[in-house]
């Protein structure tokens, strides 16, 4: 793992920044009741944590899952965002209003820069070997 | 890549705080009516509000954020004036299913509330609730639900006149009833399922300022043999014309959902008798019908009371 981080320090950093966003995020909603995003965090980290240990193609194939779950995620935002913002409001709700303008647009463009840099980064001439 | 990740970090370490003007209540006026006209009036941006700095502020709608921050800050000056203490419930609760969860942030939102005590010892408690904020961009929300949190202020203030009470009575302003799940609500609920309270009832208060035939009919919505029963022998003693529904569209339901005796009170809704300006910018303070939200008020009043003599 820390041989895996030393050679690949922007991979490594997108993921981390991903993986936090994500962990905040389940652990805000398991502290109200809802524990599947937690659920699903904590099993792509043991997914990740293993496969970076034993397998280059099996932590690629995964990191890429990720990469594309990140990319769909922030895309579904975005795509929202732009319907608020052009064609249908969300007049009648402030906090979905609150959710699809301003700051979480940034952060849907985050999320989107960080999907295709993962992606970018996990091509098989890009990433160094650590195993 | 690293100016990259220089701005995230910027971005989500970054924070701002606004502060809101300290608001200032000279006088609340002693006659009922003059007191929910005051109250409606500044709810909704037709009476500007005096600061702490010597200038007015106007609260046009509890929509956002800052304006519902804004409004608390008045209805909090107001409790204090009727003499009590006002408290909020902060509270976070997950989106209706994982999904959404998964894409966007829970609903985050306050209720404030505040306790007449007995004046005996006791764990009991009646709740009168409304909604503060209100059903889109710019809407005054007079009758929705400007006339509810009226007729509660008004009752509450005549309660603590009385010189018996048998049970604490609570008053409660939930926040974002309007998003669609009623959500201060429910978190209410849960909050009050968690404690060890006792509660006898909760009296939901919304849309009670509107009545275009001038019949002071009102609507019950999902009441309990006991409760409804109540409010029909009241009714009948003041001469108001009232009847049942199983609508479920409103606060009342998410105490039910929890198992908490409630009920819904509203103007004559499901028999049409509405203004038709509800979530608009329409629904302003001429709309109200004073003389119809204080016989509402004498209703709630003699109910509560009789519920808090026994």
């Amino acid at each position: 793992m820390i041989e895996f981080i030393r050679v690949n320090k922007n991979l490594s950093l997108t993921l981390l920044l991903s993986i936090l966003f994500f962990l905040r995020k389940g652990i805000q909603y398991s502290l109200i009741g809802n524990v599947i995003p937690l659920l699903i965090i904590i099993g792509f980290i043991i997914l990740l944590t293993t496969s970076v240990q034993k397998s280059r193609t099996a932590f690629i194939l995964i990191a890429r899952i990720w990469a594309i779950i990140l990319i769909i995620l922030s895309t579904i935002r975005l795509l929202i965002s732009i319907i608020h913002l052009t064609i249908k409001p969300f007049d009648n709700s402030f906090h979905m209003t609150h959710q699809f303008s301003g700051y979480s647009i940034i952060l849907s463009i985050l999320m989107l820069i960080l999907g295709i840099l993962m992606l970018r980064g996990l091509s098989k001439k890009r990433i160094k070997d650590w195993l | 890549m690293s100016r990259f990740f220089s701005l995230i970090f910027i971005l989500f370490f970054s924070c701002s705080t606004k502060e809101y003007p300290n608001i200032i209540i000279a006088e609340i006026p002693k006659n009922q009516m003059e007191f929910q006209k005051m109250i409606i009036g500044q709810l909704t941006g037709e009476i500007s509000i005096n600061t702490e700095k010597n200038d007015s502020i106007s609260i046009n709608s509890r929509w956002s954020a800052a304006e519902k921050t804004l409004s608390r800050e008045y209805l909090k000056q107001i409790i204090e004036k009727i003499g009590l203490e006002p408290e909020t419930h902060n509270y976070s609760i997950p989106n209706t299913n994982f999904g959404v969860d998964l894409l966007i942030e829970p609903l985050n939102g306050n209720n404030l509330y505040t306790t007449l005590p007995s004046t005996s010892e006791s764990n009991e408690y009646v709740i009168m609730g409304a909604h503060y904020d209100t059903g889109g961009k710019n809407v005054p929300g007079a009758i929705d639900n400007g006339s509810g949190i009226a007729l509660i202020l008004s009752a509450i203030r005549k309660m603590a006149e009385l010189k018996f009470r048998s049970k604490n009575v609570m008053v409660v302003f939930f926040d974002q009833e309007e998003e669609g799940v009623s959500a201060g609500s429910i978190a209410f609920a849960d909050y009050l399922n968690k404690t060890d309270l006792k509660i006898h009832s909760v009296h939901s208060f919304d849309l009670i300022g509107w009545d275009s035939d001038n019949n002071k009919e009102i609507e019950l919505e999902l009441p309990s043999k006991d409760i409804e029963r109540m409010y029909k022998k009241h009714a009948a003693l003041l001469n108001i014309p009232i009847y049942t529904t199983n609508t479920n569209s409103s606060d009342h339901y998410s105490f039910i959902k929890a198992g908490i005796n409630a009920v819904g009170i509203s103007q004559a809704y499901g028999k049409g008798d509405n203004s038709g300006k509800k979530d608009s910018p329409e629904d302003r303070y001429h709309l109200v019908n004073f003389e119809y939200l204080e016989s509402a008020t004498k209703l709630a009043y003699e109910v509560i009371k009789d519920i808090i003599d026994d």
